[in-house]
């Protein structure tokens, strides 16, 4: 007996530690309003896929400002942002959530958004009662499911704009045929390189619906390959020879980085960009009352049509019960009317989604512009993301060639009737 | 500071998530189950044995990801246990490998100094990495250096680069050093000189380039070098000359390792040459002298290395008056020439050196390849002398002294006694 107790003794402490540890593990874990801290995790997009500054722009103090005050009125609160570039967002919280560890929340554009949906690395969330009564229902019905769920909802709009140097450009375009006039007389226009920011540009020829059925078809079923139709070949043909011609002009300039187009313009090197509406603030400090702003160019006078911007906010897949509900309650906090009249005002070039926040159109040139931007825009039906993002990156390519002159309108049509075909030949005029 | 505690403070928060605690109790179940479990009992056992035991941890790892799998839960954490402890086995099993082809006090140095604060960096590195983002971690500021603001990155970067600029520059540089031996026909004295400026020139070049990185700016690099002539001039002028000392010595070749000086009386080898001090290896008694490097400026210093590495050595005999001078010459000459560790060029010489009170004085020199070697080959000639005067009959005289005692009242002549020592062995 003694032998048997004294080989016993050894392993007394060795079963206490276990012990230990493991009511250690037990307690953090179940103790979430104990001493662990209540920590919300979100990740934020950045604005361009080239560049790493924060999607919010400079306006990083404004949100703080947000987490600041969404903590002092929930004690014990702590919120951790990371940012990610647009190309690794999707990436990282796949990976993250693979772990457990995804964000809670997620800020990022309306396409990532679906993105992040489709992949299910985000969770619908339904809000009861009548909580988003106050938001316009022309954002919030892209985002509605079944059974009053959401996929995401709406925090901040965003409109495409012209941005201009007003001692060069006293008195804007307001057609595709005018810019084109006035590049020729010397103006240095900047035009972005992708689709989706091009997209207005197709208000000229018509070519929006041609151009929508392009992205939403999916090219991977190569027994059946999309078909454009005479009228949608025409359309297009139209679109494209006009990038061709603005490409042809000396003064017209195409940048594969947009944040590239804002540089330029606040440097003095181009008079007139196509921009966005985040830019407002820091082009402002930039170029002071030089900058102008005004709708971007359409057709016989009219402004161009645009794509709707919004920043949204999406739920994490892994949150425990009380991440959940903070991550509803800073939503909510985000979206009350106080906090997007303070977002509107302190995030230069952001419009609010709640209906009840008065915005200053008559006050403010500025607004006025985006709000009309905003009202002329349209959203995409983005049903397959995946489907959109690789013709998207196929009609890039396209464009890309395009501009280089690698390849010609007639070819660049050509390898959208039949894509996945061989590569264009380089020595091709 | 503040803001990376509450950084790491907030990674707790993942805790309140059950999906975490559920991959985490499964990975310290696993864990420690065979830490206290499986461990004790394998310790006796043969590596080979103790390492299936750790792929049994593996496998079991493995197994428990692809349970939580089949039931749809997330597995990252544990997938993740099961690279980092692969790796880490890997390692171990590296390890015995290398410690069979290279001995073990060499790996072991390896690892204790190379591989395991790099392990020990990785896995700190890839823990953040799946709780946090990395750069954005090492974007937080900690504290003002200089005025400037310095990073966790910065601070990182500051603490390990040095460190392993120190440890590894090693191995570069031995390699540099080796082919220019090879190429150049240096010495290895030469040699060892080389390698050890170029690691101060790499270790001074990083630690310069890693100040430059964590956005230390020249100015405020100026003002520390400025405090730093202030601190020479004050309390630390004995470890700058030190230094110098050092680095002049190497350049200037009189003292460098592997060279042999004659310090207090004893031949002994410099081991290495630091910044501070050089460390000699006495020998007699196996002792390691450490000597800062200004005392070999202000100190005469012998070395028997300078020029070559040979060294005369002598031995002093003496033989009775009645031998002929010259057939102990050409005996003490053919002793040292049978001698197995006296060189036969040049070419070892006996000399008469003087006529003693008792006896004539000889004197046998010869030269020898390995200074440190000095006093086992002088007592190997000596004994050899012995024995070869022994079989030729030659007397080692000792000296003898006659006392006269003038005669008292108290003594007679008769006792008036001749005294004489005598040397027991002697022949």
């Amino acid at each position: 007996m003694r032998r048997r107790s004294g080989r016993q003794s050894p392993r007394a402490p060795r079963i206490l530690k276990l012990g230990c540890t493991l009511t250690l593990l037990l307690g953090l874990g179940g103790c979430s309003n104990g001493f662990l801290p209540d920590t919300l995790f979100i990740y934020v997009e950045n604005e361009s896929d080239l560049s790493r500054q924060a999607e919010i722009g400079d306006s990083h103090e404004a949100v703080l400002q947000l987490l600041k005050d969404f903590e002092q009125v929930n004690p014990g609160v702590r919120i951790q942002v990371q940012y990610f570039p647009s190309e690794a967002i999707v990436p990282a919280t796949a990976l993250r959530n693979a772990r457990a560890l995804g964000p809670d929340l997620l800020v990022t554009r309306l396409f990532t958004a679906l993105q992040l949906h489709e992949q299910n690395l985000t969770a619908p969330v339904s809000f009861p009662g009548k909580r988003f009564d106050e938001i316009h229902n022309r954002f919030l019905s892209r985002f509605r499911l079944a059974n009053n769920q959401f996929l995401a909802v709406p925090l901040l709009a965003e409109a495409q704009l012209a941005c201009f140097n007003k001692r060069r450009v006293p008195v804007p375009p307001t057609s595709l045929d005018e810019l084109i006039a006035l590049s020729a007389k010397g103006m240095r226009v900047g035009l972005p390189l992708s689709a989706p920011d091009l997209y207005w540009t197709t208000s000229g020829s018509e070519a929006k619906g041609s151009l929508n059925a392009l992205l939403e078809s999916d090219n991977s079923n190569a027994a059946a390959p999309t078909r454009l139709d005479a009228v949608e070949q025409r359309q297009l043909r139209g679109w494209l020879n006009w990038l061709d011609d603005a490409n042809q002009q000396l003064n017209v300039e195409f940048a594969e980085d947009v944040i590239e187009l804002r540089d330029r313009l606040g440097k003095g090197e181009r008079d007139w960009i196509s921009c966005h509406s985040l830019w407002l603030g820091l082009l402002g400090r930039q170029l002071g009352s030089s900058l102008g702003v005004s709708q971007l160019p359409g057709r016989a006078g009219q402004p161009a049509t645009t794509l709707t911007h919004l920043k949204v906010w999406s739920f994490g897949e892994h949150s425990s019960p009380r991440q959940r509900q903070l991550a509803k309650a800073f939503v909510l906090f985000t979206l009350n009317p106080v906090n997007q009249r303070r977002l509107m005002l302190d995030v230069p070039g952001s419009l609010p989604v709640n209906r009840q926040v008065l915005i200053p159109t008559k006050s403010s040139d500025r607004f006025a512009v985006m709000t009309a931007s905003m009202d002329n825009s349209i959203m995409l039906n983005l049903r397959n993301p995946h489907v959109v993002e690789q013709q998207g990156d196929q009609l890039n390519d396209l464009l890309r060639q395009l501009i280089l002159g690698t390849l010609d309108v007639d070819g660049v049509l050509q390898d959208l009737s039949a894509p996945g075909g061989a590569p264009p030949d380089p020595g091709t005029p | 500071m503040d803001k990376l505690l509450l950084e790491i403070a907030g990674w707790l928060g993942y805790l309140s998530r059950p999906l975490v605690l559920l991959q985490g109790f499964a990975i310290a179940a696993l864990m420690l189950g065979h830490h206290w479990g499986i461990e004790p009992r394998l310790a006796a056992r043969p590596p080979l044995v103790r390492l299936l035991g750790s792929l049994g941890l593996l496998l079991a790892l493995w197994l428990s990801a692809e349970l939580l799998q089949a039931l749809g839960q997330p597995t990252g954490l544990v997938e993740y246990a099961v690279r980092v402890y692969a790796i880490w086995q890997g390692l171990i099993v590296a390890r015995v490998v290398l410690a069979g082809r290279f001995g073990a006090a060499p790996t072991d140095r390896l690892y204790g100094r190379i591989v395991k604060p790099l392990f020990l960096l990785f896995l700190a590195g890839s823990l953040v990495n799946q709780l946090d983002s990395l750069q954005e971690v090492a974007d937080i500021p900690l504290f003002r250096l200089f005025n400037e603001p310095l990073s966790t990155g910065g601070a990182v970067l500051l603490f390990t680069i040095p460190y392993f600029l120190v440890v590894l520059s090693e191995f570069p540089v031995a390699w540099l050093g080796g082919l220019l031996q090879r190429l150049l026909g240096l010495s290895q004295g030469t040699r060892q000189a080389i390698q050890i400026a170029c690691r101060y020139l790499l270790i001074g070049g990083g630690v310069l380039w890693v100040m430059h990185r964590i956005g230390l700016n020249p100015t405020a690099i100026a003002a520390m070098a400025g405090g730093l002539s202030v601190g020479l001039g004050f309390g630390i002028k004995e470890v700058f000359s030190n230094f110098i000392s050092g680095l002049w010595l190497l350049f200037e070749g009189s003292v460098r390792p592997g060279e042999i000086l004659f310090i207090d009386g004893d031949p002994c080898e410099v081991r290495s040459l630091g910044l501070r001090a050089a460390v000699l290896w006495r020998d007699r008694d196996n002792a390691e002298l450490v000597v800062p490097n200004q005392d070999f400026f202000t100190t005469t210093t012998t070395t028997y290395t300078g020029s070559d590495r040979m060294r005369r050595s002598q031995v002093d005999v003496s033989a009775a008056y009645r031998h002929d001078p010259e057939t102990v010459i050409g005996l003490l000459e053919q002793v040292a020439l049978a001698s197995p560790r006296v060189l036969p060029q040049p070419a070892p010489k006996a000399l008469l050196l003087s006529y003693g009170d008792s006896a004539i004085n000889y004197a046998l020199r010869y030269w020898i390849e390995n200074p440190m070697n000095n006093s086992g080959i002088k007592s190997e000639v000596s004994i050899a002398i012995w024995h070869r005067f022994s079989e030729e009959a030659i007397e080692i005289p000792f000296p003898q002294q006659v006392e006269h005692q003038a005669r008292t009242d108290q003594t007679t002549p008769e006792r008036a006694t001749d005294r004489a020592e005598e040397r027991p062995g002697a022949p």
